[in-house]
């Protein structure tokens, strides 16, 4: 009795934890557990993909076999059961819902948990001049909704779901998906690219100005499956586009796979910033559950002028390991690295970025703020080379970590290689503790210690935090309370 | 020349170590090898120098190193050669002895390649308590019979230097004749008190290379200064892994490198602290041209425990032409939380402005630039604790500067 109790009482309070950790109950569609050919072929089937797309997967898969497991990284990763997930789970389909009030109301009530603002409306209602924000929502392996299409058509963008822009901009996808990340770039890159069931497809067309901000929301719901999904966005001559990602699940004990590939294209003087929430399930206090982030993401910056921004708040997962990168090809293209990753308990995270100087002068800016608390381990890995032409290239890297507690740790391995006598490289990488003088300060004026020590966090992230949309901003402050809740006293 | 280098130089010593028959040197692949390539070493037949060999060397030759009183050391080709040292009268409280090497000194490839190849040690002591005020200087010297031999060999040197004692070792690694594939390797340890200075002179030529090794323990409220010049044109890898494993102790690790035509100088540091309110120092500075890769990979691990660390390390780079290259890798890992840790690394070319500011004031270009390299460089080599070390050091590589400027 007293047992149970017990048990129920701690289960409440992880719950308030971490607030995203319900599940919904919903009918599901899913393919076999494993994988083999024929669940590759089958996934291609049910996205009613051309012939191209599938020999692409297939090609994909067949390396992907002998691919080895990564083993330079950090965090000790358990060998991981490919045979033992889900490769495709969709919410049942009644019917295709043509708009949204026919999508299953269950679905919308997750959203609505989650606070995204699916329905147009709503977003309107709750704020009055509130800035739209044009929402894909991604539910397991599906897209399930993507609002205000309308406006976005009347500009020429095109914001939908991977599989339907492979149907209605079949040219566009061909020649950019993989283009960035080939499918044999990594192991997981290579398994996305064989299984991939959905994601999000940009397109801003030349001289467009994306008129609000676009967003992806994805979530893992079903048990058992691992999440693959891929964004291509591509931003022609003189555009721009903001674009947020955002994803959580719910708890669960066992860890669940999330190796999404992001790929992102810019052309003469285009400019796409990408931000991300990342708040996956980071498992409970002794480690247990929660998800593998291993993404892949890159920006290739193929025009003149042309520019990448990356922004990252990444709070959640056990175990993240991800580098989104650019690739400066074009002359006075420029690189943006702003990173603020949280890891406590026992989450641990190796995340950093590649900023590849090939064009004349390109320019790559990287800020990096790890915190580190409870038994957590976190490493910023990155890399900076300059190659020969890129005559004027021009670099600042800063990275910074903060320990709260003597059971954690934090690593800073750069790279930095330069081929060129005209480039200029900076690295600079501090480590240090929030100083008891700081905590004493608002102890002494009445603030709790653990707002005192999110108070002390959000100021030593607040070169990050001021890169991110506003909507997120709020959203990111607190989630870095959530995150450190329990790392003191 | 057989398959592969290593097994022919394991098959020449008769000592396999712990090196499989299929094992041959490491190749970029290897993390720890990323920036270094030792494909020039395969394309050469090395001959292992061993016991019985006789070398022709008279007089050791010139380093341009002048160090007031020495006791001088000399290694030929890995061996204490007692006629052309000073082993009569020697400082009260110092000991020099050579026999038969033995330890095993770790599991990396350069730790086990020495231990294959290593023959004789030669064992320094300082006795608890003494300041030895005269320099001692160990001059590694390669020789082979003519101009195209070549001759492999890994001295062993191991250092103690009591507690509370004093002393100032100079090593130099210079080629009489031929050219040489050396491993040496250097064990030191301060005990409680002690103080060390330790600066090394790298001046080899074109094409020799080395793959030095140098193991170092500071303990308890012990001092270690120490200095690298790197001038040689050869490939030159010195691998260092210090550890503080005693509370308040103190160290400095600094260098200063040149590198032109296909030189190869690689600066590996690892240094461990175990031990409270330690601190280390690391202050690394650069200058590549003609074709000259430079490498520093710096790694600062503190231990759980380790409170109160200040672990700091700096690398800085020039380069001169657009095919020399340098990659840097200055790692942190960290397990402590009340520590001060940072690392910064630049790379980049002289600076315009300064350039620009020397000619309005009629100095030609080619000097301006010489002069701006060279204060670059002596940047490191001010951070010698010794005065007199300092100078020495100093003229040392404004000639091999200026050498190469004229």
């Amino acid at each position: 009795m007293a047992t149970t109790e017990t048990v129920q009482k701690v289960s409440a309070l992880e719950a308030e934890k971490y607030r995203y950790g319900f599940t919904t109950e919903i009918e599901m569609d899913f393919a076999p557990k494993g994988l083999n050919e024929d669940i590759v072929r089958l996934i291609s089937q049910k996205k009613e993909e051309p012939e191209w797309l599938l020999e692409w997967r297939l090609k994909a898969f067949r390396l992907w076999q002998d691919m080895p497991e990564p083993a330079w990284q950090k965090p000790d990763v358990p060998p991981i059961d490919y045979q033992d997930l889900y490769y495709y789970a969709a919410p049942k389909k009644k019917d295709g819902p043509k708009s949204l009030d026919e999508v299953d109301p269950k679905l919308l009530e997750t959203y609505e948990k989650l606070g995204i603002p699916l329905k147009e409306q709503e977003v309107l209602a709750g704020v009055e001049g509130a800035p739209k924000v044009a929402v894909d929502a991604v539910f397991d392996s599906v897209s399930v909704a993507t609002t205000y299409r309308k406006e976005l058509e009347s500009h020429g963008i095109v914001f939908c779901s991977i599989s339907e822009a492979v149907k209605t901009h079949p040219e566009l996808v061909k020649k950019y998906l993989g283009s960035v990340v080939p499918y044999s770039d990594n192991k997981h890159a290579c398994l996305n690219s064989a299984v991939f069931t959905d994601g999000s497809f940009v397109y801003i067309p030349k001289g467009v100005r994306c008129p609000m901000e676009l967003s992806t929301y994805f979530r893992i719901n079903a048990q058992d499956t691992g999440q693959f999904e891929r964004t291509l966005i591509v931003a022609d001559e003189g555009s721009y586009v903001s674009y947020l990602e955002g994803c959580t699940a719910p708890m669960r004990d066992e860890n669940q796979l999330h190796a999404a590939v992001v790929e992102l294209i810019t052309l003469d003087d285009a400019e796409i910033k990408y931000s991300t929430v990342q708040n996956w399930y980071p498992g409970d206090e002794n480690g247990k559950g929660g998800i593998y982030n291993f993404v892949t993401k890159r920006a290739a910056c193929r025009g003149r002028n042309s520019k990448v921004s990356w922004t990252q708040v990444e709070t959640g997962s056990a175990i993240t390991w991800k580098y989104p990168s650019c690739i400066l090809q074009g002359d006075n293209s420029q690189g943006e690295f702003y990173s603020v990753a949280i890891t406590n308990n026992r989450q641990e995270a190796d995340t950093g970025t590649k900023m590849i100087h090939i064009g004349k002068n390109t320019r790559s800016r990287i800020i990096s703020k790890g915190i580190s608390a409870g038994r957590a381990d976190q490493t910023y890995r990155g890399l900076v080379r300059v190659m020969p032409n890129a005559d004027g290239a021009r670099n600042f890297t800063q990275c910074d970590s903060l320990l709260i507690g003597d059971q954690c740790g934090a690593h800073t391995i750069p790279y930095i290689e330069s081929r060129n006598p005209t480039a200029q490289l900076e690295h600079e990488a501090t480590t240090s503790r929030i100083s008891e003088d700081q905590l004493f300060y608002c102890l002494s004026r009445g603030i709790g210690e653990e707002e005192a020590v999110a108070l002390i966090v959000n100021g030593f992230c607040k070169e990050v935090m001021q890169t991110l949309p506003m909507e997120f901003a709020v959203e990111a402050q607190k989630l870095i309370g959530i995150s450190l809740e329990g790392s003191v006293g | 020349m057989t398959d592969n280098v290593l097994q022919d130089l394991l098959r020449q010593r008769g000592a396999p170590g712990r090196f499989d028959t299929g094992d041959a040197l490491p190749t970029r692949k290897a993390e720890q090898w990323k920036y270094t390539d030792l494909k020039r070493l395969e394309k050469i037949g090395w001959t292992v120098w061993l016991a019985e060999d006789v070398h022709g060397v008279v007089r050791p030759p010139e380093t341009g190193l002048e160090l007031d009183g020495a006791v001088d050391l000399v290694l030929v080709n890995g061996f204490l050669d007692r006629d052309l040292s000073a082993l009569d009268n020697l400082p009260t409280g110092l000991s020099v002895e050579a026999g038969p090497a033995a330890d095993a000194w770790g599991e990396g490839f350069t730790e086990r390649l020495s231990d294959a190849l290593a023959q004789e040690e030669l064992t320094i002591r300082v006795d608890p308590g003494r300041t030895v005020d005269a320099p001692i200087h160990i001059r590694h010297v390669t020789w082979g019979a003519d101009k195209d031999a070549a001759i492999a060999h890994a001295a062993r040197v191991t250092i103690t230097v009591g507690a509370g004692a004093e002393a100032c070792i100079v090593e130099s690694h210079v080629t009489a004749e031929g050219r040489g594939f050396s491993v040496p390797s250097l064990g030191v340890s301060l005990d409680r008190d002690a103080r060390l200075g330790l600066y090394t002179l790298l001046g080899e030529g074109a094409q020799s290379a080395q793959l030095a090794l140098s193991d170092i323990g500071v303990a308890e409220n012990a001092v270690l200064d120490s200095f690298i010049l790197s001038v040689g044109d050869g490939l030159s890898r010195r691998e260092t892994r210090l550890s503080m494993a005693g509370e308040r102790g103190e160290a400095a690790l600094s260098g200063s490198y040149f590198g032109a035509g296909d030189a190869v100088i690689d600066n590996t540091t690892f240094v461990t602290h175990s031990a409270e309110n330690a601190t280390s120092r690391q202050f690394f500075r650069g200058v590549l041209d003609d074709h000259a890769r430079g490498v520093f990979q710096g790694k600062v691990l503190v231990r759980e425990g380790a409170q109160g660390t200040d672990g700091q390390q700096q690398h800085k780079a020039l380069l001169l032409s657009r095919h020399a290259e340098v990659d840097a890798k200055p790692e942190l890992e960290i397990y402590a939380d009340d520590v001060q840790c940072a690392h910064g690394a630049t790379v980049g070319a002289i600076d315009a402005d300064q350039l620009f500011y020397m000619r309005a004031r009629g100095i030609p270009e080619d000097r301006a630039r010489a002069m701006l390299t060279e204060s670059f460089l002596i940047e490191a080599v001010e951070k010698i604790a010794r005065p007199a070390i300092r100078d020495t050091f100093r003229n040392v590589l404004s000639a091999r500067l200026n050498g190469e400027t004229a």
